[in-house]
């Protein structure tokens, strides 16, 4: 559904996807693509069967999760509701950090409140946290 | 292998040859030959079995495909659902549909009527109603969610009374999932979940004739319901829009054109004849060529009758017109106030050109009823006026027809009460 370098919108966002990769994590598979927003300033978008997620970077400690714990960013509450790892199956276009084939990545989605979500992810050598917002497939417009 | 690439399995109970329509995000497979409930994410383990089940009747199959709302889905699982209240049953069966752009949603058939319905997040105000908020909510409640408003229509606590296929969730037989459902012009927003898990869906009806054709499923076999169902948006057809706007734009001008007629007439004499026995002639003359004569002759009759006769000559001493008439009145009191019946006045209408005329009267009759200490007439006053219209017709037909075009109007508020009819809050007035 999303191209490299074909605009898009999601909720009013205006977004131009520069770079994609793939993660397989055993029972599907999940496309992140790295997209410019009209800051000129870097997002990840994550698409999964439907469910869109929007991240920005963010920092904070590393730290081990089990199902249900919580965290607290900026004061909300995000409750961790998947933990698994998935393997990097494909990538093309711009990203903002090398990527390898076959990289394994340990992740957790957690959720807050309405649409709020965040991700940790824990590569060799390295962890991210992102914070963003789901989205539906109903929300995206390509341009 | 990942289940990503699967497209069938055997059943790990009865060795069964299952289709795999879901995505990776599918959680259970209900085989549709044991009943086993296959863990998908765990080597499919059997986690229960659901046999024995009553298979429900719905048009659509697993496996089935359309496009739904622009989206092509395929039905991967079946699961009906059953609700009593207050000694009603109703019955529903809802199939989950995945789509690789779009994801998990469902498809239900209620009510003859296909369903579609989403999976929302964002802002809900207020975000959740309880049972017992509900139960003692002195008015109706709202939500708002995404600048539309919603109003409450019911909630309940269904129990699934079939499952089979794939879910991108785990499905259980002694699941009593809560509901409050709030329907908006053309969605209905729906709470679904207890406790932490709270979700909101967004249903939307779906075309039914296409849906069925789409899905594969003949139309004629799945006849529409009598009822109306709630999600059903008002739609009139273009003729029925045009006869409305003909009827109540026709009735309009009916009714002004009798409103500006009616100022055309003049009174042309009034004349107070105070011995009804001895009445004097009345002279006037009529100028306008326009419209007709209107003779009124108002008696104080009370409880009884007058009987007049009545000549009007031109200035040539000929007759042009003559009438007889009569008035008859009662009034009184009794146990309910004041009553009355009859009229104490004579109209009559000629149609005469231009000229000098006089009316000659005589009364016939003119009886007190001593039943009822009955008084004769003593006197009149005549009145005459010309240019008069006869718009009884005219108004008679402004007030058909604007009741024809109302009819349309109300057309609106039947559907709207047929929408509504199946919503389960009372309001205290009521």
């Amino acid at each position: 559904m999303i191209d490299i370098g074909r605009d898009l919108t999601i909720a009013g966002r205006r977004l131009t996807p520069i770079g994609h990769c793939q993660f397989d994590y055993g029972r599907g598979r999940w496309d992140e693509y790295w997209c410019i927003n009209h800051k000129g300033e870097g997002v990840w978008l994550s698409v999964d069967e439907g469910d869109y997620a929007l991240e920005t970077s963010i920092n904070l400690p590393d730290r081990t999760f089990e199902l249900g714990q919580t965290q607290i960013i900026k004061g909300k509450t995000y409750r961790a509701v998947e933990i698994d790892t998935a393997s990097c199956v494909a990538f093309s276009g711009e990203l903002p950090e090398v990527l390898e084939l076959g990289e394994t990545h340990d992740y957790v989605v957690f959720a807050g409140d309405e649409r709020l979500m965040a991700t940790l992810e824990r590569w060799a050598g390295g962890y991210s946290w992102t914070r963003g917002e789901w989205f539906s497939a109903w929300d995206v417009q390509l341009l | 292998m990942t289940s990503s690439d699967l497209t069938t399995l055997n059943c790990t109970q009865c060795g069964a040859g299952l289709s795999v329509y879901g995505g990776g995000r599918v959680k259970i497979h209900v085989c549709s030959y044991c009943g086993s409930a296959l863990d998908a994410q765990h080597d499919y383990k059997v986690l229960a079995r659901y046999d024995d089940l009553p298979r429900p009747r719905t048009p659509f199959k697993l496996g089935s495909s359309a496009t739904l709302l622009g989206v092509k889905f395929t039905v991967i699982g079946t699961i009906a659902w059953q609700e009593r209240y207050q000694g009603q049953t109703w019955r529903w069966v809802d199939h989950q549909v995945f789509s690789p752009t779009h994801g998990y949603a469902w498809l239900t058939w209620e009510d003859g009527e296909a369903v579609f319905t989403r999976k929302v997040r964002g802002h809900v105000s207020p975000a959740w109603y309880t049972e017992s908020q509900i139960e003692h909510a002195a008015q109706r409640p709202h939500v708002r969610f995404e600048g539309q408003r919603f109003a409450y229509y019911d909630s309940g606590r269904p129990r699934p009374t079939f499952v089979e296929g794939e879910f991108n969730y785990v499905p259980t037989l002694d699941a009593r999932p809560y509901y409050a459902s709030f329907l908006g012009k053309t969605q209905m927003l729906k709470m679904v979940g207890e406790g932490d898990e709270r979700e909101y869906e967004l249903s939307e009806l779906l075309p039914r004739e296409a849906t069925l054709r789409a899905m594969g499923a003949n139309p004629k076999s799945w006849p529409a319901s009598w009822k109306t169902h709630p999600l059903k948006v008002f739609e009139r057809h273009p003729v029925a829009a045009f006869a409305r706007n003909a009827l109540l734009g026709a009735s309009v001008a009916a009714l002004i054109l009798a409103a500006v007629m009616s100022t055309f007439d003049e009174r042309i004499s009034r004349t107070s004849l105070p011995q009804i026995g001895a009445m004097d002639p009345v002279p006037f003359s009529v100028t306008q060529a326009a419209g007709l004569v209107q003779v009124d002759i108002e008696t104080d009759i009370k409880n009884g009758w007058v009987w007049l006769e009545g000549e009007i000559t031109n200035a040539g001493d000929e007759v042009v017109a003559a009438f007889e008439d009569g008035a008859e009145y009662y009034t009184g009191r009794d146990s309910e106030g004041r009553w009355s019946e009859g009229s104490r006045r004579i109209r009559v209408r000629a149609d005469l050109p231009i000229g000098d005329y006089v009316l000659s009267l005589t009364a016939l009759e003119n009886v007190g009823d001593k039943k009822w200490s009955g008084k004769q007439a003593n006197s009149a006053v005549v009145s005459i006026r010309h240019g008069v219209s006869y718009l009884t017709w005219l108004i008679s037909a402004g007030v058909f027809m604007l009741v024809c075009g109302s009819l349309f109007l109300a057309q609106r508020g039947v559907h709207s009460h047929g929408r509504w009819s199946g919503s389960d809050w009372v309001d205290e007035d009521d």
